[in-house]
């Protein structure tokens, strides 16, 4: 326990010690109110924009993010044109992140640049909107999390659609239960630092340690199981015994074929097939505390 | 468990208070000191209806059927027969802080509140949510619940089998065949025990982002999950008695979480705390063996009931996963560097620690030789007091050092030091059926996984860029075959941007993974005292074994006609290949996926989506049939090529038909997936034939909703809904299994096909 104390305790008295360096983050006031924009851009000023962070904390100045309102005010109103007014739709990916990221270069989005949806050159509003969002949280250009995210990774839909699931499309689970877009340290942007630690957050039961442990349970759930959805029991890639028999070809019943024969839909059912499989026995497959469990059976 | 009530209250007890003690008079904004605009603002703006910030309060009444009393129906959610709902919103904004209730479906077992508040002291947001987790209705079982921690049976019926069995045993044993048992507990059979698998998950969390517009970004973080209910488990008493039950589940899980982050001229330090905790209320239970009545062992037990033997345990016990914490501490930096580049180090220390009193060896009080078995006294120890310790450092470079060039470099480390004691038995027993003195040590496998990585891109002008990269994952365990795996990737992107509205993105990657030596005794051995110990050789397990991949993806998004249309088509493939160095165990591991979609959106008032998809996941393997030996014969080989193959289309309309007064939505999505074992064996050996599984968890799902929408008025509305759904499954190791089968007793639960759906009215009100 004490050792987990240090690393808190090192990094108060660095934070105590760069105290002095930090700076002011909340944007300079400009002199164009945001009722002055919504003359001409009602909706996107009324709708619900106003009901967010950016119209509360940016003191309703529309300048922070398009730069010189007023002279776009006055040229638009002199038939001069656009003037020096900055849009989005004209912006770069890597100038729009920027622009963002000016303000939202931290917590999270702070391991954006280098990330792989960064490498791909996505943009914060390829997912997000600051005026024309349609959730409730995080200003997704679609209702819910996971939408956004089908439309670029579409076989992980197909895949959530499988008989055994995660209950994503229950709307009990988004892809954010799991996964952090904006990068993190960890392959697959997982918000943990590996997937057994992620895993282990809602499936405690798995975590152990054991007295009997099974090497690759301990290793990786993904050896056996598929996360985004699985048409096997249990979230498994592979049915039951050929998913066992990748790696258990022992003498006697580990090593011997089951066919159609063996299924209870044959002629010489066996449980080593129907139902559950090996699991039917070796329940304990993650790992046991019974002394007389080195084979997971008890 | 803390309440969800409880949970709500402190989190509204902290919200209103900050709403009122930071309500103040709106702020006059700052003089403009820009020339007097001379565009007039409308006297007054067009009223819209807010749709995401606005109070809701909306009823229904539903009717819902279904053909069938399959589980998977409701498998996480509740379709409820009659007033469902409500569902609320509550939204108050005064300028500087923001308030936001969101309740659905109060009344039923699939419930969820959220509550956020926004206000310049604090960031506070709460949930509370029900998931029913229904795994099969009506299951049947010869056994009933004794108590949450035991499922019996008479001792008379014992007694009766018990005697049944013993006299046929001594009159001709090699009768008692399956025919024989089946007669014998017909009458079990068809007086089960019917009940209802599964459990529900409650959860409920707080999250504080305090000071959010400070020096420091300080967030703690609280959720507890109680998980209540069974769930089925292969229990056994040999290769002859499978009695499958149903585990109980009584968990609590408390996860708390502590965050700072301080950003500086450079950029920022971040750390944090979290802690996991694991709670069991039962470390074990017990369920009775139908063919004993009284203990009794011999060496074949294990085997029972049958010609071998008739012996065994009355009763059995599991242990269960025992308490168990995790805490993780972390600390890191991002630093920022000239030429838009930043350096990301961070580091974090772990511990997860369980505690266990261990069972004894046995439950059958018949063993008593080398030790009392059942005796928790001859364990060499009673308590197991497991821990690991994690280590992860995690580096990061990323740079654009001129305009069109950006590079990336990443490097992780991942140790898992499993410090967990070894513990050593003298043996220990079948299926507490017969003891096998075979002196037996625990394995605290550990593992060290390293990755180096580095990208470099080129912008070639605005339409192209090109990224090509390397990857070196160097792998390390402990007690396995293989000490050292390393595994090298190299991969090539290009992103094509020929025109605003065209985007496709393409990469390729391709590498190899090499083992130090594969030593199989070695691994094998590792849980055996005294004995030397391998497997089949020429068998090269998949998670360590020599094999060549390739991944490729490539994505097509397209929005033409300045937006009105979308296309996007998708293809995913990757392909593991063992064959080449391994002779059995996985050999090649392949999925497939190609996605289309499309949507038109000409105006407001109406929208139209479409999308496809097929893919495939296939694995193919080769065994090796042995008897007490390890064969060597070829012939006894046998292949296994198991498929899944699936098809997905989907397709949905929104038409406004009145604007702001009638809607309708239409969705439908179709899913079939086809599964299929191969199998073969050359002729001549043993098995000689080999029979293909055609129906391998084959589904098809179908979903049709329909939505009308009518508002009368800014205030009430009303919606017209139906949902449809019906759901196939074929699956031959499962499909007809009936609840007493060879050397098994079955739940057989009601989770397979149904034709149901829903049809409501609901009513709403917004203010």
């Amino acid at each position: 326990m004490m050792k987990l104390l240090i690393a808190p305790a090192v990094l108060l008295v660095w934070i105590g010690t760069a105290a002095a360096q930090t700076t002011e983050t909340a944007p300079p006031a400009s002199g164009f109110d945001i009722t002055e924009c919504q003359g001409c851009h009602d909706e996107a000023v009324f709708a619900n924009f106003q009901h967010t962070q950016h119209a509360r904390k940016l003191a309703r100045v529309c300048a922070e993010c398009h730069g010189d309102v007023a002279a776009h005010a006055r040229m638009e109103a002199a038939g001069e044109g656009a003037g020096p007014i900055i849009s989005f739709k004209t912006l770069t990916n890597e100038e729009k992140n920027r622009k963002c990221m000016s303000c939202h270069d931290r917590r999270r989005q702070a391991n954006w640049y280098g990330g792989a949806h960064d490498r791909r050159d996505l943009a914060c509003t390829t997912c997000h909107s600051v005026h024309f969002f349609r959730s409730q949280r995080a200003q997704l250009r679609t209702a819910t999390a996971s939408e956004t995210c089908f439309s670029c990774h579409q076989q992980i839909r197909t895949q959530m659609l499988r008989t055994s699931h995660h209950p994503l499309r229950e709307g009990k689970m988004d892809c954010g239960s799991c996964h952090d877009p904006h990068s993190s340290a960890a392959r697959g942007m997982l918000k943990a630092e590996s997937v057994n630690d992620l895993c282990y957050t809602c499936h405690g039961d798995k975590r152990g340690p054991f007295l009997w442990e099974h090497a690759p349970v301990r290793e990786n759930c993904q050896t056996c199981h598929a996360p985004h959805g699985s048409n096997h029991e249990k979230l498994l890639v592979a049915k039951q015994p050929w998913l066992c028999q990748r790696c258990h070809l022992a003498t006697r019943h580990p090593g011997t074929l089951y066919d159609f024969r063996n299924t209870s839909a044959g002629p010489s059912p066996s449980n080593r097939v129907v139902e559950h499989g090996c699991r039917n026995c070796h329940n304990q497959i993650h790992g046991t505390n019974a002394p007389s469990g080195p084979y997971l059976g008890r | 468990m803390m309440k969800r009530s409880t949970i709500f209250a402190l989190a509204l007890t902290l919200a209103l208070p900050l709403v009122a003690q930071t309500e103040t008079p709106e702020a006059k904004p700052p003089e403009s000191t820009a020339a007097v605009s001379t565009v007039d603002a409308p006297a007054t703006a067009p009223k819209k209806l807010d749709l995401l910030f606005s109070n809701i309060a909306a009823v229904a009444v539903q009717g819902a059927w279904a053909d069938t009393g399959s589980s998977k129906f409701e498998e996480y959610r509740d379709v409820t027969r009659g007033v469902t709902g409500p569902d609320v919103r509550l939204f108050h904004d005064s300028g500087t802080s923001a308030f936001l209730f969101t309740g659905e479906k109060l009344v039923t077992e699939d419930r969820r509140l959220t509550l956020s508040a926004d206000t310049p002291a604090a960031r506070i947001d709460a949930f509370y949510d029900a998931i029913p987790h229904r795994l099969g209705n009506n299951a049947k079982s010869i056994l009933s619940p004794v108590s949450s921690t035991a499922w019996g049976l008479s001792d008379l019926v014992q007694r009766s089998l018990q005697s049944a069995l013993e006299t046929q045993f001594a009159a001709n044993r090699t009768a008692i065949t399956y025919p024989f048992l089946r007669t014998l507990v017909e009458p079990l059979v068809n007086t089960p025990y019917v009940f209802d698998l599964g459990y529900t998950r409650e959860r409920a969390g707080l999250s504080l982002n305090l000071f959010p517009t400070g020096p420091v970004d300080t967030r703690v973080s609280f959720f507890q999950e109680n998980r209540e209910g069974d769930r089925n488990a292969g229990t056994s008493f040999g290769f002859g008695n499978v009695v499958e039950t149903a585990e109980p589940i009584r968990f609590v899980q408390r996860d708390f979480g502590a965050r700072l982050e301080l950003p500086f001229s450079g950029g920022l330090v971040r750390g944090g705390l979290t802690i996991n905790q694991f709670l069991n209320e039962f470390s074990s239970y017990t369920f009775d063996n139908p063919f004993r009545a009284a203990d009794a062992t011999d060496p074949n037990a294990y085997q029972a009931p049958g010609s071998a033997s008739i012996n065994g345990a009355r009763f059995a016990r599991i242990a269960l996963a025992p308490d168990s914490t995790q805490a993780t501490a972390t600390a890191g930096i991002v630093y920022k560097l000239p030429a838009h580049s930043r350096f990301t180090a961070d580091v974090a220390y772990g511990m997860l620690q369980s505690s266990a009193t261990l069972i004894p060896y046995t439950t059958n009080t018949a063993i008593i030789a080398p030790l009392n078995a059942s005796n928790a006294a001859t364990l060499p120890q009673r308590e197991f007091d497991g821990e690991i310790a994690t280590t992860s450092v995690n580096l990061q470079f990323s740079s654009r050092p001129m305009n069109k060039v950006r590079v990336n470099a990443r490097y992780r480390y991942y140790d898992v030091d499993n410090q967990s004691e070894r513990v050593e038995l003298p043996g220990y027993v079948r299926f507490d059926a017969a003891w096998q003195d075979i002196p037996r040590r625990t394995v605290p496998y550990g593992w060290t996984n390293q990755v180096a990585e580095a990208t470099a891109a080129y912008d070639l002008g605005r339409v192209t860029t090109l990224e090509a990269g390397f990857r070196h994952n160097r792998m390390e365990r402990t007690f396995r075959e293989t000490r050292e795996t390393t595994e090298d990737m190299v991969h090539i992107a290009a992103d094509f941007r020929p025109f605003s509205w065209l985007v496709a993105r393409t990469s390729f990657e391709a590498g190899s993974r090499d083992f130090d030596e594969y030593d199989q005794t070695r691994a094998e051995s590792e849980s055996f005292e005294d004995e030397e110990r391998t497997n089949l050789p020429g068998l090269r397990r998949f998670d360590q074994a020599k094999r060549d991949s390739q991944r490729v993806v490539a994505m097509i998004q397209a929005t033409p006609f300045n937006g009105p249309v979308n296309v996007g088509l998708n293809f995913v493939r990757y392909f593991d290949d063992y064959d080449d160095h391994s002779d059995f165990g996985l050999l090649q591991w392949r999925t497939q996926s190609i996605n289309l979609e499309a949507d038109y959106t000409p105006s407001d008032r109406w929208s139209v989506f479409a999308f496809a998809g097929a893919d495939v996941f296939g694995g193919f393997q080769r065994g090796r049939q042995s008897g007490a030996t390890f064969s060597t014969n070829p012939a006894d080989d046998w292949t296994a090529y198991n498929t899944d193959k699936s098809k997905t289309f989907g397709a949905g309309l929104n038409v406004t038909i009145i604007p702001d007064r009638f809607d309708v939505r239409l969705t439908s999505q179709l899913q079939t997936v086809n599964g299929r074992a191969q199998l073969e064996s050359p002729p001549g050996g043993s098995p000689d034939l080999a029979f293909d599984v055609g129906h391998v968890d084959d589904t098809r799902f179908l979903q049709m909703t329909a939505q009308l929408t009518y508002r009368f008025s800014q205030t009430w509305d009303a919606t017209l809904g139906a949902w449809l759904e019906r759901y196939d499954i074929d699956d031959d190791p499962t499909s007809g299994t009936l609840p007493y089968m060879p050397a098994a007793f079955f739940l057989i639960p009601e989770d397979a096909g149904y034709n149901g759906g829903a049809a409501f009215v609901k009513a709403g009100f917004h203010w």
